[in-house]
């Protein structure tokens, strides 16, 4: 398991934040920022140049964005603010800090390969509309292998974060 | 067979909640002489928002997986989703670019024999239906045209962000799908903060305010007075169509917006009858909207009303 500052430097964060001369323009494009003033993509790149990763990690506003790219889109130094939101939100996932919701729907991908799989009725309805069968017990069968190669590494596999596990990623 | 010729990858979304939606897509590329194949193993592309934020290297290896897999039939793949558009062409971007992701996924890769393929080609439904196809050529398919129908477009993020990576449409105010529906005699509504996110992608973080953000377009989009909203994705489909209700009720206001899958609108108006679409499992109400407007009145017409869907043992 990677420390917060391998990761930072591993992916190169800081130094692509960087550029950032805080002009806003994020802000006044995010579909989130709108209606959350603490979501704030202009105030989380200040925070990852100005090295306040331990807070940035442990907030839960992070999880607010919704991955639009319009910050990119708009940014007058190409910032990639997506991106390094993602970074963040992966290091803050294996801190532990991580909506329930977003990790129920990950373990499905996990478990089944599929991010949902299809009710009787709809099988029904594919049926109706003459849609071809849908092989339910399609092979899959590598990745699911997959999936358990990577289990060590991975936190969608972990039930809950160990204490052990966070300090570790802290240091 | 035809000039064209894809896998067709429909996604999870499609596959377990709305047949209606692939059944229109498999109508269209049927009409417009589209070759569709099958495909068989693969799974979620993986989902590019929940997947990617909890674990990008999770995310990568199973993108890497799947385009090992799709590769192997040699013929490029027609998604009929934003969020499987995404998946690919971002992972195949990280990947050509970057040697350490590459040597990650493919030591992953190597525990089940696979390793990444490059160049595996991806196109979006909408995409490839402005650019290989084209308003021209769909206007002189169109045997029942869309008279009377006032629709806004929203796009979803993942068709035109990010634009230096897509470089498709103006991600600020994207037009090109625009000129498909109107190829289709449907008038075309311009509304307020167009470009903005459905809202779909935080509802397993706040889903109050995901409400929100879909609500707000919606009611720009009633406010401008169109009829129905247009999608490419089946996230905002998801959004707009089946969570349509619950906004309404939360935030105390009747929208009453029918939400169309582009592909449907294209079905109706190459002459299919909206029974053999399945518009009535829709929440909103696409079918009544259908009927009112008379929209299937030339469909009967010699030809047009005999339908075979590619693939299908009829």
């Amino acid at each position: 398991m990677k420390t917060l500052r391998e990761f930072i430097v591993d992916h190169d964060v800081r130094r692509r934040a960087q550029a950032c001369y805080q002009c806003g323009v994020c802000v006044g494009g995010c579909p989130v920022g709108r209606w959350r003033e603490d979501f704030n993509p202009r105030r989380i790149v200040e925070m990852i140049v100005r090295d306040e990763l331990e807070e940035l990690v442990g907030s839960e506003a992070i999880w607010l964005c919704s991955a639009c790219f319009t910050c990119l889109d708009r940014c007058p130094q190409k910032i990639e603010v997506t991106e390094l939101i993602t970074h963040v939100k992966n290091v803050a996932a294996r801190l532990g800090n991580v909506p329930e919701g977003e990790l129920k729907k990950a373990r499905i991908i996990v478990k089944e390969g599929w991010a949902g799989l299809p009710v009787g009725r709809t099988l029904k309805q594919r049926a109706a509309l003459h849609l071809p069968e849908l092989d339910q017990d399609e092979e899959l069968a590598d990745l699911k292998e997959l999936m358990k190669a990577m289990k060590q590494e991975g936190v969608l596999h972990r039930e809950r974060s160990s204490p052990e596990k966070e300090k570790n990623v802290r240091d | 067979m035809g000039e064209w010729s894809y896998n067709l990858y429909t996604g999870c979304l499609i596959r377990s909640r709305f047949p209606h939606v692939e059944k229109s897509a498999r109508v269209v590329f049927d009409r417009l002489g589209v070759e569709i194949r099958e495909i068989a193993n693969v799974g979620c592309c993986p989902e590019p928002v929940g997947m990617r934020s909890l674990d990008e290297e999770v995310w990568l290896t199973v993108a890497a997986r799947n385009m090992s897999v799709l590769s192997a039939a040699n013929r490029p793949v027609m998604t009929l989703c934003n969020g499987c558009y995404s998946t690919f062409r971002e992972s195949e971007h990280l990947l050509s670019a970057n040697k350490e992701y590459r040597e990650t996924v493919n030591r992953h890769l190597a525990s089940i024999g696979r390793e990444y393929a490059a160049g595996l080609e991806v196109d979006h439904f909408a995409r490839f239906l402005y650019e290989k196809i084209g308003p021209a050529r769909l206007k002189e398919l169109v045997v029942a045209p869309l008279r009377g129908l006032n629709v806004a477009f929203h796009a979803g993020c993942h068709l035109v962000r990010p634009f230096e990576l897509l470089a498709f449409d103006d991600p600020e105010n994207p037009t090109k799908i625009e000129e498909l529906l109107r190829a289709l005699g449907a008038e075309v509504v311009d509304y307020p903060r167009k470009s903005l996110c459905c809202g779909f992608t935080i509802m397993g973080v706040d889903a109050d305010l995901s409400l929100k953000m879909g609500f707000e377009k919606l009611k720009n989009i009633k406010a401008s007075g169109a009829q129905a909203v247009v999608v490419v994705c089946p996230a905002c489909l998801q959004q707009f169509d089946v969570n349509q209700r619950q906004m309404e009720r939360k935030f105390g206001a009747k929208l009453g917006l029918p939400v169309f899958y582009l592909t449907e609108l294209i079905a109706l108006a190459l002459g299919e009858s909206p029974e053999s679409l399945g518009l009535d499992l829709h929440r909103t109400e696409a079918l009544s909207l259908v009927q009112a407007l008379g929209l299937t009145r030339a469909a009967p017409s010699a030809g047009a009303s005999r339908v075979t869907v590619g693939l299908t043992r009829e």
